[in-house]
Formats: C-alpha cells, structure tokens, sequence
C-alpha cells in the first residue's frame, strides 16, 4: 500500500472534489428551484399586500368620503350612508360641479355598484351606489 | 548489514557511492546547466543499459561538465532490500559531489572505503588508499544541488512532486465548489428578508388560506374598478366643444352614456372619435344624439 500512498492521496482528493462539485452543482439547482419559488410568494404577497391596502383601508376611505361628502352644498346633496353602503343623490349640479364630483368618486377606492347620471332643465341629477 | 530502523515522518539525505551511478567529465562550449542536461543523453550514448530508464544529474567544475546518469528504479529497489521506503528518503547526493572534500578517505564499511583517485571519487577497498585518517561523514559539507528520488517505486504513476501538485489542485478545486455551494445559500435570503418584512406588516398574510382568499376577494375589484374608470375617462377625453351629456346608466359591468350634439357635422366627427374605443358599439339616435354603450 505505502507504495501507491501517493496515488491513494490524489483519489481520495479526487473523490473528495467530485463530491464537492456534485454538493455544489445540487446546491444550485437546488436553491434555483427554492428561489423561483420565493419569488413567486413574495409577488402574490407584495400585490395582495397592495391590494388590500388600497380596496381594504376602511380608515383611509371612510376619511375620503368625508371630504367627498364637502364638495357640493348640502342643499343639493342627499347622503345615505349605512353600513358598508353608501348612496347619494346630487341634483341642480353644473356641468364642473358634475366634473368634480365625479372625478373625486373615481379617486375613492369604493366597488361603485351603479350610477346614474340625467340632464335636466335645472342642471343634472347623480345618483350613486357604491360599497367597500 | 542489519536493516536500519527509521521512525515514521523522519527523512534522510543519502551519500550515492559510485557503483549507483555512470560518470563522464567533459569540457563543452556551454554556459548553461540545461544546455549540458540536453546534452547529457549523447554524452553517454554507448555506455548505459538501454532498457533502463536513466536519468541525469549535470554539475559544472571549473571548466569542465560533470554528468551522472543514475536509474532510480534501481536505487529505490536497493533501499527497499535495506527496508527503506523511497518516503524516508529527502535528497540524494553523488559520491562525485564531494571528491573535493575527500583529501582523506570516507570508511564505508569495514572493507572498503570511499576516496579520491585523479580527482574522481571512487569506491575501493582500503588498502587502495594509502592513508592513516579517514574523513567522517558528519565532515561532509552537502552541496547545495542534488536529487530528489521522488516515488519512483515500481508502478507508481505520479512522483511525489506531481501527486502533491494534483492534490493541491484538487483540494482548491473542491474548496472553491464547496464556498460556491455555501454562498448559493446566500442568494435566498434578500428575497426572504423582504417576504418577512411584509409578513411584519400584514400578519393576516402569513395564512396561506387567508391570502388566497384576500387575493381572489380584492383581484376581480381592482380589475374591474379599473376598467370601468378607464373606460368612462376615456370617453371624456373624446367630448368636445357641442357634445353635451345627456344621461349615464352605469353598472358595474356596463355602461350606456348618451350624448346631444350641435349638429350633423359635430355628430360625425364625434361618432369617429368614440369609435376608437375597445368594447364600445356606437348607436346614432334621431335629433343627432349618439349612444354609447361599452362592456369591461
């Protein structure tokens, strides 16, 4: 054996390189996998996330329907709020009240359910349904 | 001559007497020492047995070249006949190398001697040197060149120098896959790092369950929300001076809006422009109003 002590030494090195090339090629297929699969999480995460932030923050949409509810003089608004539920009624609105009133509806994030909008001789009428 | 026991790990320098090696002294127009190692092959054509396998030591004395051609197969099979492993064995020297020094003669064993005769170091019986002192070995200064026997054993591929350039190259090898393995580990962990900070700030999410069913409650909304708003800004971004409002019906899904128009002209031109919207089917109604009805 003491003769071949040499050669016993570099196989034993080389079975200890193949091993280590074979952890190493294992390791990155293995990480790859694991990565492709964390990636994915963390993209359903950060949209769900995102998501529930903007269609779920009852504190910030109950905040802007407050300042929504300011915008037109009370006289022509009628505001029903009840549970998630919200409906109102503009009547008499100009042609920019109608234009503000509505691009500031389209700010909230709200599942607006239906609107109805009508021309009439004193100006236009709104109603909308909306919930969150 | 009883076999020499040698402890494990210790290696020895050995003096090679003459009968291990071929000499030849010759005076060559060459400056340098691997211009004579090239040579040394010619220099002892004729004189060496073919089917060994030589190799050569080449020296410069003054202004001559000294070549020693030496079988380590042989060597190595006289040392192991002494119990010598090739392993115990550092550098080799050639009797040759110190005949200057040998102004009196080395005693080998009881019989013979190892002396200098017209300047060549040469392996004799005692009486070949008609001497009272005898030089000691430990005397003997080492020159700074010699061999190194290597693992020449019989069937060995590498010799030591060769299997220790292997090993080390396979041990950087595997080293570097193995870091390399480790640190893939490390790819992992800016992308954990940030699924937990979102865990930090919704812990609802870190249910499965429950962000399915987040997901799913809030993905049609927004798909839908946002098609029905991009729809009906699109739309608005079409009106232009003589097209006036009529009315809106709008449903989550559907909407039909109706617009008056100044006149014919007007109307044309409006309907054109309406017309370029997705999902969008264009009525023109009597009294050059137009209905507009859309699907998101």
């Amino acid at each position: 054996m003491k003769r071949y002590e040499n050669e016993i030494a570099v196989l034993l090195l080389l079975f200890v390189a193949v091993g280590a090339y074979f952890f190493q090629a294992s390791k990155h297929t293995h990480v790859q996998t694991q990565r492709k699969q964390a990636l994915k999480v963390l993209h359903t995460l950060e949209e769900t996330a995102a998501l529930k932030r903007l269609w779920g923050d009852t504190a910030t949409i109950k905040r802007k329907l407050a300042s929504l509810r300011q915008t037109v003089s009370s006289e022509k608004t009628k505001w029903r709020q009840s549970g998630t539920k919200v409906d109102v009624a503009y009547t008499s609105l100009s042609g920019s009240e109608l234009d503000r009133v509505l691009s500031k509806w389209f700010a909230v994030p709200l599942r607006i359910e239906s609107l109805r909008i009508a021309k009439e001789t004193e100006g236009y009428r709104m109603e909308i349904v909306s919930r969150w | 001559m009883p076999s020499p026991r040698i402890g494990k790990g210790i290696r020895y320098d050995l003096l090679l007497t003459p009968q291990f090696y071929t000499l030849q002294k010759k005076t060559l127009p060459i400056k340098f020492a691997y211009q004579a190692r090239r040579l040394a092959p010619s220099v002892f054509s004729g004189l060496l047995e073919e089917e060994k396998a030589y190799r050569y030591f080449v020296y410069p004395e003054g202004e001559t070249w000294v070549f020693i051609a030496y079988d380590p197969e042989e060597i190595t099979a006289f040392l192991h006949g002494k119990g010598i492993a090739s392993e115990h064995i550092d550098k080799l020297y050639f009797a040759e190398q110190f005949a200057s020094q040998l102004d009196a003669p080395l005693p080998i064993d009881e019989d013979r001697m190892l002396g200098r005769l017209e300047g060549t170091a040469v392996l004799g019986p005692a009486s070949l040197f008609e001497t009272e002192n005898t030089t000691r070995i430990d005397a003997l200064q080492a020159p700074q060149k010699g061999v190194h026997l290597g693992s020449v054993e019989r069937g060995a591929l590498f010799t030591q120098k060769q299997s220790m350039i292997l090993s080390l190259l396979l041990a950087l090898l595997a080293t570097a896959w193995i870091v390399q393995g480790i640190r893939y580990d490390k790819r992992l962990s800016p992308i954990e790092e940030k699924i937990e900070r979102i865990y930090a700030k919704e812990p609802s999410l870190r249910s499965r369950y429950t962000r399915e069913s987040i997901y799913e409650k809030y993905k049609g909304l927004d798909k839908q929300q946002r098609a029905a708003r991009a729809w009906l800004s699109t739309l608005s971004k079409k009106l232009f001076d003589g097209v006036l409002l009529e009315s809106v019906d709008f449903r989550e899904h559907e909407a039909t809006v109706l617009f008056g128009c100044k006149d014919a002209n007007v109307l044309r031109r409006f309907k054109n422009a309406v017309s370029t919207i997705d999902n969008v089917r264009v009525t023109v109604m009597a009294g050059n109003r137009i209905e507009i009805k859309g699907r998101f």
